[in-house]
Order: C-alpha cells, then sequence, then structure tokens
C-alpha cells in the first residue's frame, strides 16, 4: 500500500509559494519518503529520498512502528522539517 | 610574513592551486607554475582548467568590486583547511559579508571539507578532483564546478582536464570518498536563494561516477529551513552521519545516515526536547533578548574519556537566562544511538559569571528567514596542548560585517574553559582574550588546533594557545585578507587586494617571521661629543611567538648611530638570529640627533 501527502513550501514571510507532493509506502516495517516528480509527458517519477525504519521521539529514542498507519501518522509530524 | 606576488591581470582564476597529489611538485599562482618546495618560478608551466586550454574564467574571481557579491575575492585552494571572508560590504544586515562555513562544517578531524583530491580507482587511473564553491546566494550561474585529470601527467600543466558544472544556484562543499562506492560526498545547498533565507535547503548530497561519467546527483529529499548541518563522521558501513542543527532555537538537532549509494536519508534521532534544568544549567530556551535566531556549529569529536567506544562533542547551548552550557552529546557508532546530556556545569571564578567576560551578539539583527541568516554564529571547537593532557573548550561569536562588534569588547572576547578529566560535564573557566576588531572568521593554522587566525576588517590577528594565559596575540598582520589558508606542508598562503586590486598574495608560515624586535640597551643615549658604544638586541619570532633563526637586515637611518662590526661602524649589516636566546649586535652613538634602526627579513 501506499499514499501520497503535500508539504507545503514556504518563503522568508512563512506564505506557501509551492506544494511538493510526497508518495509514501511501508514494507516489512520500513517506510519510503520519495519525491513525486512529474515529466514532460505527464507521468509521475517516483524517487525515493528517505528510508526509515523506525520512528524517532524527541528525547533521542526510537522505536519500531506498529503498523503501516503509525509510520504514516509519525510522518506527518516530522514533515514540516523536510522539504 | 613575506610579499611573494602582486597580481595585476584580471583573469578569472584562483591565486593559489596546489597541486593535491602527495608526489605533486607544483604549486600555481594565478596559474603559473611555481617549484612547490623552494617556490621557484618554472617558466614553461602554465596550468589550464579547461578541455583544450581554452576559456580560463570560471574558475574563482580574483577580481575586486561591487559587482562580485556572489563571489569570494580571491581563492585559495590548497590541500590544507582555507578560510574565505568577504569585504565587499560592513553593513550590519547584509548577505554581502555572510560568512564562509568551511571552517566548521565538519566534525570529522579525518575528513575536512576539502577543494582537492587525488587517488587511484585501483586499475592505475589517477582522478584529480578540484571542486571550488563559489560566493552562496541566488546567482543563476552554476555555483561550483569539478574538474577531472585522468592519467594526469607529472605535472597538472601538461594536460587539459575536464571541467563539469553543478546545477544553477547550488553550492556545493565536499566532505568524504566513500570508499565502497566511490562517491564523492559533499554537503548541498540546493536551492534558489533569491530573496529567502541563507542558508537554505541545506543536505547531504554526492558526486557520482567520478571516473566513468560526469554525473552529478544529489539527494533531493531535503529543503531543510533554517538548519544548519555538519558532517558528523562515518559508521561501520561508511555511509556518512550528519547532524542538523536548528538555528530557530538552541535544542533541536537531528541525525541522519546518508546512503550515497540509493541517494537516501534515514533519521537516526531526533532530539528536540526543551532541556530542564541541571547541573548550572538553567534548561529552557533562550529569547531574543539574549541573540536572535542563530546558526550554531558544534566541535570536532573526540573519544568520549567516559566510554572508549563513544565519540562525543560539544553543542553550543545558551539557557534561558542567556548562559553557555553547552550540550554535551555522545556518540555509540555501532548503534548509530545519540545521547545529549544537558546537565553541564560551568565553573567561575570567584562571584564572576559569564557576563563578567561575555555578552552574546543583540546588536545583529540577523535571523534564520533572512538571506544574511549567515552574517553571525556561534562556533565552539575542543583542542589539547600537542593533543594530549587538558582538553580546552572555546567559544566563539563571530560576524561578518567586520564591525559590528568594534564597540562591544564582550560580544568579541573568546572565551575558554578546561573540561574535566573525568567528567566532561564539567567545564572550568580558564582564560578569555577580547579581540581587537570584530572577529569576522577564523582559520586554524595548525593540526592541533592551538593556533588560530582571526580574520578581521584590516588586520589579520595570529594567536596562539598556552595552558597559562590561553590564547595570546602573537602577530597582528595589517592586512584586509580575503582568504587564509594552509598547504600540504603546512605553509600559510593569505591575498588581499592588493595595489592592482588583483590580488596580492601573502606567505605567513611559521618558518617566516611574523615579528622582529630590536632593542637598544638604552632607550635614551646622552651623547656629549663622545662616541658611546652600546648593544642592541635582535630577536624574530614566528605566528605562535617562538624565537627562531632568521637573517635580518639592519639599516641605520640617521646620522647618530652605527653597528659595529669588528671595529668597524656599518650602516647596513645582517644578523642572523638565535632561536634559544637574545642575538646581540653592537652599536655606537656617535653624533647627536635621532636614528632609526631598520629591520628587514629577506626570505
Amino acid at each position: 500500500m501506499s499514499v501520497y501527502t503535500n508539504k507545503s513550501i514556504l518563503n522568508a514571510e512563512g506564505e506557501e509559494v509551492a506544494v511538493k507532493k510526497l508518495h509514501l509506502s511501508y514494507n516489512n516495517g520500513v517506510l519510503t519518503v520519495s519525491n513525486v516528480e512529474t515529466k514532460e509527458d505527464g507521468t509521475e517519477e517516483i524517487i525515493p529520498a528517505m528510508v526509515q525504519p523506525w520512528k524517532c521521539h524527541n528525547d533521542g529514542t526510537r522505536s519500531d512502528f506498529v503498523n503501516e498507519q503509525d509510520a504514516y501518522d509519525w510522518f506527518e509530524t516530522v514533515k514540516s522539517t523536510l522539504g | 610574513m613575506a610579499i611573494l606576488k602582486n597580481n595585476k591581470s584580471s583573469m578569472q582564476i584562483q591565486g593559489v592551486y596546489e597541486d593535491p597529489r602527495p608526489a605533486g611538485n607544483r604549486i600555481y599562482f594565478w596559474s603559473e607554475g611555481f617549484n612547490k618546495a623552494n617556490l621557484q618560478f618554472v617558466m614553461t608551466s602554465g596550468l589550464s582548467h579547461n578541455t583544450a586550454g581554452t576559456n580560463l574564467s570560471n574558475w574563482g574571481y580574483p577580481s575586486y568590486g561591487p559587482n562580485n557579491d556572489w563571489q569570494w575575492d580571491g581563492i585559495i585552494l590548497t590541500t590544507g583547511n582555507r578560510t574565505h571572508v568577504q569585504h565587499v560590504s560592513t553593513s550590519n544586515n547584509s548577505y554581502r559579508n555572510n560568512l564562509d562555513m568551511q571552517p566548521f562544517m565538519s566534525m570529522d578531524i579525518g575528513n575536512p571539507v576539502r577543494t582537492h583530491w587525488s587517488w587511484e580507482d585501483g586499475t592505475g587511473n589517477v582522478c584529480i578532483y578540484s571542486g571550488y564553491n563559489q560566493y552562496q546566494y541566488r546567482n543563476a550561474n552554476p555555483q561550483f564546478y569539478y574538474e577531472k585529470r585522468f592519467n594526469p601527467p607529472a605535472e597538472l600543466d601538461n594536460n587539459f582536464p575536464n571541467q563539469v558544472t553543478g546545477p544553477a544556484y547550488y553550492n556545493s562543499w565536499a566532505i568524504y570518498r566513500n570508499p565502497t562506492t566511490n562517491n564523492l560526498i559533499a554537503l548541498v545547498n540546493a536551492a534558489n536563494q533569491d530573496g529567502g533565507a541563507y542558508p537554505n535547503n541545506l543536505g547531504p548530497g554526492r558526486v557520482t561516477s567520478l571516473f566513468n561519467t560526469s554525473t552529478v546527483g544529489f539527494s533531493n529529499s531535503t529543503t531543510y529551513v533554517a538548519v544548519i548541518f555538519q558532517f558528523l563522521g562515518t559508521d561501520p558501513s561508511g555511509f556518512s552521519i550528519w547532524l542538523s542543527n536548528s538555528q530557530d532555537n538552541d535544542f533541536t538537532q537531528i541525525f541522519y545516515r546518508y546512503d550515497d549509494s540509493a541517494n537516501t536519508l534515514t533519521t537516526l534521532s531526533t532530539i528536540n526536547a526543551t532541556p530542564t534544568a541541571g547541573g548550572s544549567s538553567a534548561g529552557g530556551a533562550r529569547g531574543t533578548a539574549f541573540g536572535n535566531t542563530r546558526p550554531k556549529f558544534s566541535s570536532k569529536y573526540f573519544t568520549d574519556p567516559t566510554n572508549a567506544s563513544n565519540r562525543a562533542w560539544y553543542t553550543p547551548y545558551l539557557d534561558v537566562n542567556g548562559n553557555y552550557v553547552p550540550f554535551y552529546y555522545q556518540w555509540t557508532p555501532s548503534s548509530n544511538t545519540f545521547t545529549r546530556n544537558t546537565n553541564i556545569t560551568v565553573n567561575y571564578p570567584g562571584g564572576n559569571t559569564q557576563s563578567t567576560y561575555w555578552l552574546p551578539d543583540t546588536v545583529s539583527a540577523a535571523n534564520s528567514q533572512q538571506s544574511y541568516a549567515m552574517q553571525t554564529l556561534w562556533y565552539n571547537e575542543v583542542f589539547q596542548i600537542n593533543n594530549t593532557g587538558t582538553r580546552y573548550l572555546t567559544l566563539f561569536q563571530l560576524h561578518g560585517s567586520g564591525n559590528a562588534y568594534d564597540a562591544q569588547p564582550k560580544m568579541r572576547t573568546l572565551m575558554t574553559y578546561s573540561v574535566d578529566e573525568a567528567d566532561p560535564k564539567i567545564l572550568t573557566y580558564h582564560s578569555s582574550v577580547i579581540i581587537p576588531t570584530t572577529p569576522q572568521n577564523i582559520v586554524w593554522l595548525d593540526d592541533y588546533r592551538t593556533l588560530l587566525g582571526v580574520i578581521a576588517q584590516n588586520n589579520f590577528y595570529i594567536y596562539s594557545f598556552n595552558s597559562s594565559t590561553g590564547w595570546v596575540l602573537t602577530a597582528s598582520l595589517p592586512y584586509q585578507y580575503d582568504a587564509v589558508g594552509r598547504d600540504a606542508s603546512g605553509r600559510i598562503w593569505a591575498i588581499d587586494r592588493g595595489p592592482a586590486l588583483y590580488g596580492r598574495l601573502h606567505i605567513i608560515t611559521p618558518a617566516v617571521p611574523t615579528t622582529v624586535s630590536v632593542v637598544t640597551a638604552q632607550n635614551v643615549y646622552n651623547y656629549q661629543s663622545v662616541a658611546i658604544n652600546s648593544t642592541a638586541t635582535v630577536n624574530a619570532y614566528d605566528a605562535s611567538g617562538n624565537r627562531i633563526v632568521a637573517n635580518v637586515a639592519l639599516r641605520c637611518e640617521g646620522s647618530s648611530i652605527r653597528i659595529v662590526v669588528g671595529g668597524v661602524e656599518l650602516t647596513e649589516y645582517t644578523v642572523t638570529t638565535s632561536s634559544s636566546a637574545d642575538t646581540t649586535v653592537n652599536i655606537r652613538v656617535i653624533a647627536a640627533g635621532q636614528t632609526n634602526i631598520v629591520a628587514s627579513v629577506n626570505i
């Protein structure tokens, strides 16, 4: 399974200047986050950018993803730090 | 210090280019070849940076002037460390004097930022990589280049390289070559900065297929805003580990592992909890009363004295009261886990506090959302004298304007602490020194980081560290250096604008005196028509303040004093100084009036 999510790209004033489309997939406990790039013919290319076998907590510890949804939920909480 | 060359050509080419190969015997000054060992000019030598020798431009910009906002003025490409500084603007809030991050980008002593590479790929080919990162920010022209020379002959100037440019707007600092993938790993600034913050979109990237194609690829996962990246080192797999540190607060650090084979990142650890009080730290988040948002650079890592399997370092942090109580970080490479220690104790003598000596920058408006966000920074660094014994930690506060702290001595003070040998979470004030004018950037002048160069607007200050008094000013060179760097043999090179405005080359090497003193036995002689025999002591000192052997030419300018050698009165005489004792010359007062004894050194 996989899902898509969007990430706002902000300028220096905090205004949204672009939206970046990301592709999330989950397999065997590993979350893969990919950039989605649209080619000239309109087809989409999925380019892996982050391979994440665990979720990180703010005290520096980490734990396994409970399931696919848990992985996607975790990414939503941290995607503001990513492009 | 000696001035070696005035460049009088507007060729856009680097001022110093050292052959990076261990056996390489050339160093090039504005493309002209010199013998690297003895600096003799080689008349048949001339270096090209482009195939078939065409188009010498676009490889560094030594031309000076307000139109060169985007490039460093004066380029030094040596195999040692180097720092560049922009002098085109003294404004407090201007992107035009953002700071060179090269001195701080790598926390791994074994893998510093490099402009030069040479290696064999196992089949006998030798590839020379020589990338240089031009200045940052919003220039649509490609911001970096690299070149390849396959099977280079004895001297680089005997053939031509392929030159490859990076994407528009991109900037890159190469740090590490993965021996497994052969990729060159770089910190990449991968965005058009036009109108936005700088630095922005920093992240690890790669240059691939060095021996086969000219492909340049980058990790495209990162458009991190308001963070600083540092290369932390490598884990047992050989992949690179990176520290991202927020500019917007002092307590958000994230660690990444970069798989340069797949061009993907893995978040290893996120540590962004607000610190609690502990030790002498009050914890919490400092407000802007103690400075605006700020790039913060951690120290080099070292073996954790509490666990030899760990690596450790200090990350700058100011608590809610604005006190410097750095984090002590521990890294276990085998598991890539990280522990942040916030319960740090910083001791000061008597009733003194940090504010007795040092204040955070509150005069700069720079913040993370502005194009001049890299105009100021905090950086702390560890070092040991001769790489052994007590570890010291020095805190730097730098500003690119060149004058922002001139009226604020406490903002231009270097603070140094000694680290408790048993407990690295205990720091004790050791010493402090006020830089005479606003420190713009620094360059380490020895491998142990106990000889420090501070680049300021109109001076270059050299400090040497000792365990008794800390950082001691050993030389002030009254030049506006655009770049200072070291070559493979430890010689120190510098470039300033020079009289022709196209760059002037200086050598500041430990074997070359930075200071010569001539002191007569008496300050005043009462001449009453009878000759007075006396003496003068002559000493030459290197950049560290050590007495060295040098041939010092003395010349009497005036008619009242002569140097006496073998009973003969001379107006000029060359004396060889000693490295262990004062050198004495005989002088004779032969008339009334003032005479200057002028000393000079021939290199």
